[in-house]
């Protein structure tokens, strides 16, 4: 019994993380009709300091959006206003 | 006829003398087109260095056009060694307002001119700063001199 509650306690704990926390989508909340890949300020906050494209269970969009989240990353990663990674000169 | 929408990346050297930019409205005229939008965005930094450029001008076309046309608007690009990057995106509808790129790099460039003043101001604001440090410095040392000597003297 005691290890049971030590459990949930632990889970409770853990839901301040990022990954447990709640989250809507930004994009559905707005009804955007399409991401727009030029739009660097906007996309910037979907990658990681490495360059990477974070997870949907991280920032809360919704599948439909980050399907067109991820080709407009990299259609901006192709224009130079996006890098690939952190280790570009 | 399909919406497109055009974005090409310039070699900063050779930005000037290429008139690319008119070129490409004439031959989009010249198919019958439409031209919704068309911005010279300008210098930007790029992130990542191409061909040994870390900036690149920036130029963006909207326009409608029948698709078997587009190859002859897409060879302009091809053989030109002066362009950095081109992409040609199909797009669902017209696009006529000021795109958020052409937003963005204004705001930098306004920026980057407001930080320089700023700058400078400070950089005089802290002169002056250290200048009445240095004056107050000068007279709490005397201060201090002038009381040793009282004390000397008491004794």
């Amino acid at each position: 019994m005691k290890r049971k509650f030590d459990k949930k306690k632990s889970r409770k704990q853990n839901s301040d993380n990022l990954l447990n926390k709640k989250r809507v989508c930004q994009f559905t909340a707005a009804n955007v009709e399409e991401i727009d890949y030029k739009d660097v300020d906007l996309l910037s906050k979907f990658i990681n300091e490495s360059g990477k494209i974070s997870p949907a269970r991280m920032t809360g969009t919704s599948a439909k959006y980050q399907r067109q989240l991820t080709t407009a990353i990299k259609r901006a990663r192709l224009l130079a206003l996006l890098p690939y990674t952190d280790s570009h000169n | 006829m399909n919406h497109y929408e055009l974005i090409y990346i310039v070699n900063p050297q050779q930005a000037k003398e290429s008139k690319l930019f008119d070129k490409c409205k004439e031959q989009i005229s010249s198919v019958s087109g439409v031209l919704h939008r068309s911005e010279d965005i300008g210098l930007r930094d790029l992130s990542y260095q191409i061909d040994d450029c870390s900036k690149g001008h920036y130029f963006l076309l909207n326009f409608e056009c029948q698709p078997e046309n587009l190859k002859e608007i897409e060879n302009l690009f091809k053989f030109n060694e002066s362009i950095l990057r081109s992409s040609i995106v199909k797009k669902r509808k017209a696009e006529s307002e000021t795109s958020a790129l052409m937003a963005q790099t204004k705001d930098q460039s306004s920026r980057s001119q407001e930080t320089t003043l700023e700058s400078v101001k400070k950089e005089a604001e802290v002169k002056e700063e250290t200048k009445e440090e240095n004056k107050a410095g000068d007279d709490s040392q005397e201060q201090k001199q002038n009381e040793s000597n009282d004390s000397t003297e008491d004794k």
